[in-house]
């Protein structure tokens, strides 16, 4: 479960900003190594929600945890999934 | 006071018929038409299927993916476009010059191909979830001036102009009167447009200005024919950078053209319909005529706007016969929208260009698909063959919706 959450995150990164999914590693950084601006990080969190059928995004100012990391991006929407159940 | 004097120092244009300068300029001398049958989208169920479509374009060739991802198509035709055009004039932007470098871009209708999928994502697909955050910036108008800042770091004054069919020129205008002010020394401007999506075509169509000969695409457009039915929309961009003299002939430059004159009213008339008789236009012109310093005997060619409605064709031929008299049925008088459709915010900037290269190449494109005679439409509209002829002082003219009239003089260097 977990990796194909994994997965699916790299798939959309990939699809949606039109980058090698080979640089999309877990401690790649959002910003200096994708290439990826808080508006984008909005884009991708939509589309999370709808993958993965959850609701994210108005909690997206109340994060403790900033979302650097694609690892980051992992693990809070494992965490979110989870919470749903 | 001297006034200060403003060249064209770099072009770039992405046109339905031609990618380059001199693709774009061949294909307009040899009467090559870029209309075709809509590939954008499936036109099935619509009663217009032509359109001029920049064929191929593939924004990868000039910008990194990390930028062009994040625009509309119309800002990556613009942002491309402003590209070629600062490599043509060799212009390096640096710490030195950034804030003294303006952007001023024409644009009618903005990020609609953007604004139109999200329209559909959100009210079709499934609610205010659907829209992408991202839609704010790709929509807005100007999303490609603020790319073409952020792309080439340039810090100037940094504005769209949306003034419809006249966006281009208007942009022009604006970026002159920015020079000679001497808020800046050099300015990245023209017009970009790319319309040619579901609902505008739609729009357009039920508007009934749109050309209905759907037979043969490269026969669609007929400015100034008697059996005239309308326009053919199209999609493209025109960049310039302008400088002042002193500027470019301190780095340099290679100088194509001064940028003379320009002209630009609002005749307060309607939002689509031309006033009949020409009277505004005329004034446009003359404007310009008199901002350039120019005698109407001086004119050598006049690029038309020329969008093949009957409206608009004939008031325009009226406008010309009030400023210029018995000599308007001397000037040739070419229409660059019977090969490549009416680009709307691009036009003005186009056609600029066109009017520059005329100079440059001492030869005048054709109008072509004028094959009947309108009685009323009696001018020299150089019909379906180039023209080797004397030009040095030309006229680029656009009449918008919204009764915005706007025209510029340009004169050879």
């Amino acid at each position: 479960m977990e990796k194909n959450v994994y997965k699916e995150i790299v798939q959309i990164l990939a699809k949606t900003f039109k980058l090698d999914p080979n640089l999309i590693k877990p401690q790649a950084l959002l910003k200096d190594d994708l290439g990826l601006d808080s508006v984008d990080i909005m884009d991708a969190i939509c589309l999370f929600e709808e993958q993965f059928k959850i609701k994210i995004l108005q909690d997206l100012n109340s994060i403790k945890i900033p979302l650097e990391t694609v690892d980051d991006l992992n693990k809070f929407i494992q965490e979110k999934s989870s919470e749903k159940v | 006071m001297k006034r200060t004097r403003v060249v064209v120092s770099g072009m770039g244009v992405l046109a339905p018929n031609g990618k380059t300068l001199d693709e774009f300029w061949n294909a307009c001398i040899s009467g090559a038409s870029g209309i075709d049958y809509i590939r954008a989208f499936d036109t099935k169920d619509f009663e217009i299927k032509v359109g001029a479509e920049v064929k191929d374009f593939d924004p990868s060739k000039y910008l990194l993916p990390g930028i062009y991802r994040k625009m509309d198509r119309f800002a990556q035709l613009g942002v491309s476009c402003a590209k070629m055009a600062l490599e043509n004039s060799a212009l390096a932007v640096d710490s030195s010059n950034t804030s003294r470098i303006g952007v001023v871009i024409g644009t009618g209708l903005g990020g609609i191909l953007f604004h139109e999928e999200q329209i559909i994502n959100v009210i079709r697909d499934g609610g205010p979830s659907k829209a992408m955050a991202s839609s704010v910036p790709r929509i807005s108008p100007n999303s490609v001036s603020s790319y073409i800042g952020i792309a080439f770091g340039i810090k100037g004054p940094n504005y769209a102009i949306s003034t419809a069919c006249s966006s281009g020129a208007n942009a022009l205008g604006q970026a002159l009167l920015m020079l000679r002010s001497g808020m800046i020394d050099i300015c990245i401007t023209g017009g970009v447009e790319a319309p040619i999506t579901p609902v505008t075509v739609a729009a357009y169509q039920n508007l009934r200005c749109l050309s209905t000969r759907n037979g043969r695409p490269q026969e669609a457009s007929t400015p100034f024919d008697r059996n005239r039915t309308g326009f053919v929309l199209g999609e493209g961009a025109g960049i310039l950078i302008l400088e002042t003299l002193e500027h470019a002939e301190k780095r340099r430059a290679r100088i194509y053209a001064e940028l003379l004159g320009y002209g630009t009213n609002c005749g307060a008339y309607n939002m689509v319909a031309p006033e009949p008789e020409g009277v505004d236009a005329a004034q446009a012109i003359q404007g310009a005529l008199n901002d350039a310093q120019i005698l109407p005997d001086q004119v050598d060619y006049i690029n038309a706007h020329g969008t093949g409605t009957v409206y608009n064709d004939l008031a325009e031929t009226k406008a010309i016969k009030r400023i210029f008299g018995k000599r308007a049925y001397e000037i040739p008088i070419s229409s660059t929208k019977s090969m490549i459709g009416h680009t709307i915010g691009a036009a003005g900037a186009i056609e600029a260009i066109v009017s520059i290269l005329s100079i440059q190449h001492q030869e005048i494109h054709p109008t072509i698909n004028l094959r009947e005679s309108d009685p009323e439409c009696n001018l020299n509209y150089v019909p379906e063959k180039s023209r080797k002829a004397k030009v040095d002082v030309v006229i680029s003219s656009s009449f918008g919706f919204g009764s915005n009239n706007a025209v510029v003089v340009v004169r050879g260097c």
